[in-house]
């Protein structure tokens, strides 16, 4: 039996922080069983796991459920970067449409605290990796290059630091929940020019489980209204480092497949790795034009009470990137925000909300995933 | 972090003059980088061929991570071919010129030679 629709039907997070000492199953283990009850299921509903996870070794599924009840059934691992649990997301997404399963729980879990680097491992063989890029580096250099392009000024850069970390500390799972000044975020260690350590994410540890189901559970329905993902150009033609070719091929894609445009978004959870990240991708995703990325967030348009609130969560920026887990996190902050349920970071009703991860770090490529989901709350018949 | 041989050997000659090494199609003529035998659009045998010595400078960074001295990276425009590499010589701007160059990375890196580019002054 074909189901065409795929709900988001509960969420969970663990707070995200640095507990080497951990394992992974502690960490994951109260989101699970969180999102599992909150969904109105028990374990035995859950007809397979797709987990989500970067840089915390293998099987990290099968590890994250052990002690619940929930092996002998499909137990999968999806590892995209940064756009892990996004993809894992789309692929339990697409799965519950096609009828396959009903109930799938998905798992984004991470504990790059025990790499022992506060850096996101990349590929040695990597030729640029070689010469010494790091994740900072790749993203300095699109903000020179924005900066030439379009004038924009340091403070304009700092600015989008200042707006998320606000909101992070309105986030009881968030790694950093202290607000920030312009000056803070300007005078903190630079790590490659111009991003300094507060406009650059941290890694860290987190977890977090969604349940997405064939049908909706107790309260406001949530569904995905469209999924859109892509791998960038795999070419060494000059990559426009200004923009995101990726990030608005796909978004044009997610929009259409859900017949809607940007104007009609109301929240939005997109991939701040750096300052100059939520600039680019604001622009990307049709917010604005090009350059204009900066006065999205003075007018406040952006803003936690704006038209169309951007990392309401506090973002990469404030919530952290254990990288695993980033995805099935925007998810979770969407489906509380428009269900009503996200406490402090709630300021009005948002009916219409999207999640975007770009999963970087690979030569050649503008980013080796992106992951486009809008979701829509259902108004009740 | 592996730091043997900073630079594969197929990627640059050293000349003299050092050149960095791209493919070029024989049958679509496409120009890719990092040099393989066959085309990256049409899958046709490629030919290594030489970039040009003199590039243009399109973005660049200084990355300070503490375990060493700052290293400055950037990518230049050779052609239709961007290519990132460590940057010496004049501060960096945008739209400098820079040329190919040989340099050594030192002995925290195992003492190999690898390209550089080479910043001109204003």
């Amino acid at each position: 039996m074909t189901v065409s629709v795929a709900y988001l039907r509960s969420a969970a997070l663990a707070p995200f922080g640095h507990t080497p000492e951990r394992d992974l199953a502690e960490l994951a283990h109260p989101p699970i069983m969180a999102a599992v009850r909150e969904a109105g299921l028990a374990s035995r509903d859950i007809d397979a796991v797709i987990g989500g996870s970067y840089a915390s070794g293998t099987l990290t599924a099968q590890r994250a459920i052990r002690g619940l009840g929930l092996a002998g059934r499909p137990v999968l691992n999806v590892e995209n970067a940064c756009a892990s649990s996004a993809a894992a997301a789309a692929l339990a997404a697409t799965l519950v449409r096609s009828g396959v399963y009903r109930n799938v729980l998905v798992l984004g879990i991470e504990q790059l605290s025990r790499t022992g680097s506060s850096l996101v491992p990349l590929n040695p063989d990597d030729p640029e990796v070689r010469l010494g890029l790091i994740m900072p580096a790749a993203y300095a250099m699109r903000a020179r290059r924005y900066a030439y392009e379009f004038g924009t000024t340091a403070a304009q850069l700092a600015a989008v630091s200042v707006k998320n970390h606000a909101n992070g500390a309105l986030n009881p799972i968030a790694r950093y929940q202290k607000p920030v000044t312009l000056e803070e975020v300007l005078d903190s260690r630079m790590i490659a020019d111009p991003l300094t350590l507060l406009q650059c994410c941290a890694g860290g540890d987190g977890a977090g489980a969604v349940i997405i189901s064939a049908v909706p559970g107790e309260g406001p329905a949530v569904r995905f209204a469209a999924t859109a993902e892509s791998a960038g150009l795999d070419s060494s033609g000059p990559v426009d480092l200004s923009r995101s070719a990726l990030t608005a091929s796909v978004a044009r894609r997610a929009y259409e497949r859900a017949g809607l445009g940007p104007e009609d978004i109301d929240v939005i959870e997109l991939h701040d790795a750096f300052t100059i990240a939520e600039l680019m991708y604001t622009e990307a995703l049709g917010l604005c034009g090009p350059g204009e990325g900066p006065d999205l967030i003075e007018s406040g348009e952006t803003a936690l009470d704006g038209r169309v609130a951007v990392n309401p969560s506090g973002g990469l920026l404030a919530r952290s990137h254990p990288v695993g887990a980033t995805g099935v996190a925007q998810l979770a902050e969407i489906f509380w925000q428009l269900r009503g349920q996200a406490g402090r970071r709630q300021t009005r009703p948002r009916r219409v909300g999207l999640t975007h991860t770009t999963g970087g770090g690979i030569v050649g490529y503008d980013h080796a995933a992106c992951l486009i989901h809008v979701l829509i709350r259902d108004q009740k018949g | 972090m592996h730091r043997s041989d900073v630079v594969p050997a197929d990627l640059w000659e050293p000349g003299p003059p050092p050149v960095v090494l791209a493919a070029r199609c024989r049958a679509c003529g496409d120009v890719s980088f990092p040099p393989r035998p066959y085309c990256p659009e049409c899958w046709a045998e490629a030919e290594t061929v030489a970039l040009p010595t003199a590039g243009t400078l399109y973005t660049f960074t200084t990355v300070h991570t503490g375990d060493r001295a700052p290293l400055v990276l950037g990518y230049a425009d050779f052609g239709e071919v961007r290519v990132l590499g460590q940057l010496t010589g004049a501060p960096p701007r945008i739209g400098a010129q820079v040329t190919v160059t040989e340099a050594d990375t030192g002995p925290a890196d195992g003492g190999s030679r690898r390209y550089a580019f080479c910043v001109s002054e204003p």
